[in-house]
């Protein structure tokens, strides 16, 4: 099955600048997957580029199998597909009314029933003009615009930052109405918990490069903290064991995490004689933490 | 595209308001002060030893000629191209300092529909904004005992529009090259585009068709002929326009669709 | 009846979600021929992602914990307290030979370990 948006080895330079380093993706039709990253990382600089706002230094970006640097087929991918920027800021000159006319003349697939839902549901004022609108509700109405496309695919930019924990609930709950019905979702977030509850698939960037790529359930499998004890002595001070991250020595302990075969972890430690080894499972904050501190 | 031009008129309207407000304004100015200038030039045309212009008798004689040389010669036109500059500005350029650029570009439409959709909608506010102050000097000079010719009017405030389409050519032009806020886009043209064209006018009025500057007096062409018929319209200089005109479109949408926004 | 389940606990959301399950069949919240919710009811419920409700369902047709009829829906098979019952002694079975392990490791004699098994269930009793 063709992946619904695919990267070949997609780069962005600004100058000397690497925003973006061969970055291959696949993400799967009807996947939630989260994209996370710090800020500055290229979240951004890639989103822009898969929806033909920039364009790529180098490689390919394929959504639907249509290439997003190819002006005309990225007019066909936006149609098909809901994008919120990361920057929610719209016509100020217009009403919430106005810009839901504007908006929908160019999605033939629009929802209006999806509309009427998320209008209701963030109590958007239809008459008021956008520039009098406080922050949250900006986003609640980007959101609305987006969602209501009846697209196949949804890409949203830190869909939840500004909003009230209700909101961000509601929006949870919607989105996951719209993956019951198989729409794809590519979304990047700091909130690391949102992102824990509906996302299938985790991509994570640093500094440009992809250093995490995987479904979720193997992610919370494979990665395991661990906590060796050595009786009475100090860990041998030549001890280290291959793949493990975010070490530290306290005492009689050393503690990592890792993403390797925890047998082999065993193994390698064994010839050390440890006395306890202790195997416990890991937050997705903790990894994300782990792979970003890289030292 | 109809829903863009309702976008770009919306984005514009109040500039829009504003401009035919103010160039009425300056229009009914000089209706007002005929009354007043009328006897102190004929008394200068009697006298022998005023300095007097050329045209002084024409101006004393032919109300035509009076509003011809303040309006379509001189301030009307001139605040009307300062508008036409300052209307140019807005789309994507701002919207990429001003933030809902990623709006816009998420939005299945061309980078050349949003420049056209831009361009279009100036022409009409441009047309509309020498049309009616002209028809509103026409309509108020009645009731002052003032006949203007409707057909001097009309031909007059079109001739100028469309002559004046270069400028805003330049405007979006310009303001497309930019990516600057609208504040700063409108400051930047003004004093790039208005105050080269003002020093041109005022150094070809002084020194006549001999310079050189002559040809790049684009204002020459929007005044016309005080006495405008259908054989002495200038089509050449028209054209020169209108070609300019494309052509800054033309180089705005190529530059548009380099852009990273 | 259903809580949201804790994203950042560490427990994988869909071995929470058995859990759940498992645990109203056994209090009786969900008798037998009873209608579990349908996926995209109990996803939007609970806010997380269908894909892992699929999952759960699989695994606890599996399990015979559930009967899943195509249409129909997934409903709670019969005799499941038996079988719940059994996967609890054969859980509890492996928790005490894990105990065994590490009191052994600690060095401790099975007649040591025996004398506290015997004490602990006289406490037991009384509670």
């Amino acid at each position: 099955m063709q992946p619904i948006l695919e990267t070949y080895d997609l780069s962005k330079s600004y100058g000397s600048f690497i925003a973006v380093k061969n970055l291959n993706l696949k993400i799967k039709k009807g996947s939630i997957c989260a994209f996370l990253g710090q800020n500055g990382a290229g979240k951004s600089s890639t989103i822009k580029m898969l929806l033909g706002m920039s364009r790529p230094t180098s490689g390919q970006g394929k959504i639907f199998g249509l290439d997003v640097a190819d002006e005309k087929q990225s007019i066909e991918i936006r149609t098909r597909t809901a994008f919120v920027a990361e920057d929610k800021r719209l016509y100020d000159y217009m009403s919430v009314g106005e810009i839901l006319r504007f908006t929908k003349h160019f999605f033939p697939g629009w929802r209006q029933d999806l509309e009427k839902k998320l209008v209701g549901l963030f109590e958007l004022p239809e008459d008021k003009k956008i520039r009098k609108l406080s922050k949250g509700m900006r986003t609640k109405l980007a959101l609305t615009l987006s969602l209501a496309r009846g697209s196949e695919l949804l890409i949203l930019d830190e869909p939840t930052e500004g909003l009230d924990p209700l909101a961000i609930e509601n929006l949870l709950e919607f989105v996951i109405m719209l993956a019951g019905e198989g729409i794809s979702v590519f979304f990047s977030s700091h909130q690391i918990a949102e992102v824990e509850q509906i996302a299938d698939h985790v991509c994570m960037i640093h500094k440009g490069s992809l250093v995490l790529d995987a479904d979720m359930d193997r992610i919370k499998e494979d990665f395991k903290y661990v906590r060796i004890t050595f009786n009475g002595n100090e860990p041998p001070l030549n001890f280290s064991i291959e793949g493990a991250r975010s070490i530290q020595k306290e005492g009689s302990t050393i503690s990592f995490i890792t993403d390797h075969n925890i047998n082999g972890v065993f193994e390698s430690a064994n010839p050390y004689h440890p006395g306890n080894i202790d195997v416990e499972p890991l937050s997705l904050k903790e990894i994300f933490l782990a792979l970003v501190k890289n030292n | 595209m109809n829903m863009l031009l309702y976008k770009a008129w919306l984005e514009s309207r109040q500039r829009f308001f504003i401009a035919v407000l103010s160039l009425s304004a300056v229009g009914m100015l000089y209706v007002y002060l005929h009354p007043i200038l009328i006897p102190q030039w004929t008394l200068a045309l009697h006298d022998p030893k005023a300095i007097k212009p050329a045209w002084l008798s024409k101006g004393v004689y032919d109300y035509r000629f009076y509003v011809w040389h303040f309006l379509f010669d001189y301030q009307f036109q001139e605040i009307w191209v300062l508008f036409a500059l300052v209307l140019s500005v807005g789309g994507l350029s701002s919207e990429y300092k001003n933030g809902a650029i990623h709006f816009s570009l998420g939005i299945p439409v061309s980078r050349s529909a949003w420049v056209k959709s831009r361009f279009f909608v100036l022409l009409m506010e441009g047309t509309l904004a020498s049309l009616i102050p002209i028809l509103v000097v026409t309509v108020s000079s009645r009731s002052f005992g003032l006949n203007y010719s409707l057909w001097q009017a009309i031909s007059h405030s079109m001739l100028l529009a469309v002559a004046g389409s270069v400028f805003e050519g330049l405007g979006i032009l310009l303001s497309t090259l930019l990516r600057a806020g609208y504040y700063l886009a409108i400051v930047v043209i003004i004093f790039g585009i208005g105050l080269p064209y003002m020093i041109i006018q005022e150094y070809v009025r002084e020194s006549g068709e001999t310079s050189w500057l002559y040809y790049m007096d684009i204002s020459h062409v929007m005044a016309g002929p005080w006495l405008l018929g259908w054989a002495n319209i200038p089509w050449a200089g028209i054209l020169i326009s209108l070609l300019l005109t494309t052509f800054f479109i033309w180089l705005s949408i190529r530059i548009s669709k380099v852009y990273d926004y | 009846m259903f809580r949201k389940l804790n994203p950042t606990s560490g427990i994988p959301i869909y071995i929470q979600l058995k859990e759940q399950i498992r645990h109203f069949i056994e209090v009786g919240a969900l008798k037998q021929g009873d209608q579990l919710p349908s996926l995209r009811v109990l996803s939007e419920m609970l806010v997380i992602n269908p894909n892992t409700v699929v999952r759960v369902y699989r695994e606890l047709e599996l399990e015979g914990i559930i009967e899943v009829s195509h249409g129909l829906g997934a409903f709670v098979a019969a005799t499941k307290e038996k079988k719940i019952k059994a996967q609890r002694i054969r859980e509890a079975q492996e928790e005490i030979e894990r105990m065994m392990e590490t009191f052994r490791k600690k060095g401790l004699t099975p007649d040591e370990i025996r004398r506290l098994m015997e004490a602990a269930f006289v406490q037991f009793e009384v509670y």
